[in-house]
């Protein structure tokens, strides 16, 4: 994993010599993110709404079905709207067997916040909310485990540790979005709950983040972190040329549990960018995930 | 196209930033003053984090701490620095210190010669007048332990993640509210760190000492900030895990700087005072005395 270790170790360098030298950090106040699109006129607030409800219903149902075993139809959350109308393909019996008690808290949390999140965008949207488009989360991680080299299949129900990996592939995801969304949202009005929903999501997939190296500290094999790090470098090959996704732990095995740049800053993605992961494609119009592509204005 | 149903925004503002067709109205902030109202901030936390992992402060460590308004001292915690029994928590400390140095430099590049100086800080009476306050004790040292550590680093950074939330609103370019949004990405991460780590010490503790200190300081904030019950603790009741914190809808809460104020300057309406003796820099340096 040559790129991997060049990646971090840079990143790692940078860090070292912003502690060592007062030499300003060359910062753009745009950062090294991308700068919005010019196509970012058509778009409205409704729009990145709907976009964000699509992720949502899809983090939504992952939990769900982890932590209470059956979802969102079962245990009664809405999910009707405009566009295609879908169901949730789900591996039977999904709930996970918690060994930790700590971790198990964790998801009970993680599992009701994303729920309530559904509820708030749907509320705020009203009659103009989307509805769950079809969902795939079986056939999905399969895919994924072969494109990422994890294996010829990933369960992401089998286990604790398993659970933890499925999240893992959902939650930084999540917060690129929201945060490569906030300077398109076109009411200030909207940016307080945007902001509000991004540091949710930031607070989860630190959750994540921190218990999957607090978990493999003290595995010599270093299993998770390899995953993650398989994940991460797949991400990264489907969002573009930029190096930016990070895995958990430095080449030292220090922990990194914010994936930031040289100023600190984490990272945002476009939603193109987010569609070619969820999709599992650069470019593509649906897969992986949403088999038959998002709802709403910003599907491709 | 008619807004959309958005409640409990304007009550939390007291009034729309959008006008009657749903666009920015101009805003009442100038970036320069959120920006550099966010660097007093995270002086407080650089100081903080740095001092705790390697036993100095911003300016031993290569930050610059001069610039616009009035330079001050850093009074410390009376230990040195954190022995941390836990390798992995000082991990995560040398982690933040080094994002939050990073923070500095990059609010002082963007702001150019309109960044302020470091201004004079407290980490040593203001956290024992906090513990005070709080009920939690005559004296804290947040650096006595890990725990206390972790405690000490969400007084902070529970406050800081709001702060950003409440400003994101009212920056005018797009470009810099695209950062903002990557440093409360940031903070965010760093509370989720701090509070999973100390839930867990405080979930086999019998006691349930910094369980019980931490509601005591949110509850602290709560009653700086206005009438407002929204601050929390990281347990429940049960000992079920709170690291989010939000109400039902699971959003975290901003704070405008008029509340922050109030918080890390210890009192209702001040403009100096608990971290910042002398005040923040800058154009935004009163607490809200009726917020």
């Amino acid at each position: 994993m040559a790129r991997l270790r060049n990646r971090v170790s840079r990143r790692r360098f940078l860090r070292q010599s912003a502690i060592a030298s007062a030499v300003a950090v060359a910062a753009p106040v745009a950062g090294t993110m991308l700068a919005p699109s010019t196509a970012s006129a058509a778009v409205t607030d409704l729009d990145i709404l709907n976009f964000a409800l699509n992720l949502e219903y899809l983090e939504g149902e992952f939990y769900a079905n982890g932590f209470f075993g059956r979802g969102f139809d079962s245990l009664g959350i809405a999910v009707t709207g405009t566009g295609n109308a879908g169901t949730t393909t789900v591996k039977a019996n999904p709930q996970v067997n918690f060994t930790s008690a700590i971790i198990r808290n964790y998801f009970a949390e993680i599992a009701n916040d994303e729920i309530a999140h559904v509820r708030y965008l749907r509320s705020v949207l009203g009659n103009n909310a989307i509805a769950r488009p079809p969902q795939d989360l079986l056939n999905s991680f399969n895919t994924l485990a072969v494109a990422a080299g994890l294996g010829t299949s990933f369960d992401p129900y089998a286990s604790q540790e398993n659970f933890l990996l499925g999240a893992f592939i959902f939650e930084d995801v999540g917060v690129t979005a929201y945060s490569g969304a906030a300077p398109l949202i076109s009411n200030p009005d909207y940016i307080p709950p945007a902001a509000g929903i991004l540091a949710a999501e930031a607070i989860h997939a630190g959750m994540i983040r921190q218990t999957l190296y607090r978990l493999n500290y003290t595995d010599s094999t270093q299993a998770l972190a390899l995953a993650v790090n398989k994940i991460s470098d797949l991400r990264d090959s489907l969002d573009g040329t930029a190096d930016l996704d990070q895995g958990i732990t430095a080449p030292d095995g220090t922990a990194n549990i914010v994936p930031t740049d040289a100023n600190g800053i984490c990272f945002a993605r476009t939603t193109r960018q987010v569609l070619n992961i969820v999709y599992g494609g650069v470019n593509a119009t649906k897969g992986l995930f949403f088999p038959q592509g998002v709802n709403g204005n910003i599907n491709s | 196209m008619a807004p959309l149903a958005l409640s409990g925004v304007g009550s939390i503002f007291g009034a729309t930033r959008a006008d009657a067709a749903g666009k920015r109205k101009a805003s009442i902030l100038s970036d320069t003053d959120i920006l550099n109202f966010a660097l007093n901030l995270e002086y407080l936390e650089g100081e903080y984090y740095t001092k705790a992992v390697y036993g100095t402060g911003l300016a031993a460590n290569g930050v610059t701490v001069s610039g616009a308004g009035t330079a001050g001292t850093t009074t410390y915690p009376a230990t040195a620095k954190v022995t941390f029994s836990d390798p992995r928590i000082l991990g995560y400390a040398t982690e933040i210190a080094l994002d939050e140095i990073a923070h500095i430099k990059f609010l002082q590049s963007a702001l150019g010669n309109a960044a302020i100086a470091k201004p004079a800080i407290d980490l040593a009476g203001a956290f024992n007048a906090s513990a005070q306050a709080a009920g939690i004790s005559n004296t804290f040292d947040p650096y006595a332990s890990d725990a206390a550590f972790l405690l000490g680093g969400l007084t902070l950074t529970d406050v800081g993640m709001t702060a950003y939330i409440g400003a994101a609103a009212f920056i005018n370019s797009k470009s810099v509210l695209a950062s903002a949004a990557g440093i409360l990405a940031t903070e965010s991460y760093h509370a989720a760190t701090l509070r999973t780590n100390l839930y867990r010490i405080n979930y086999s503790d019998s006691t349930q000492f910094y369980g019980q200190a931490l509601n005591k300081i949110s509850d602290l904030r709560d009653s700086l900030d206005g009438p407002r019950d929204l601050d929390q603790g990281m347990t429940n009741a049960d000992g079920t895990s709170n690291i989010l914190v939000a109400d039902a809808s699971t959003i975290a809460f901003p704070r405008l700087p008029g509340q922050v104020l109030n918080i890390v300057y210890s009192k209702i309406g001040a403009t100096s005072g608990g971290f910042f003796p002398n005040g923040v820099n800058g154009g935004l340096t009163a607490g809200n005395p009726n917020p």
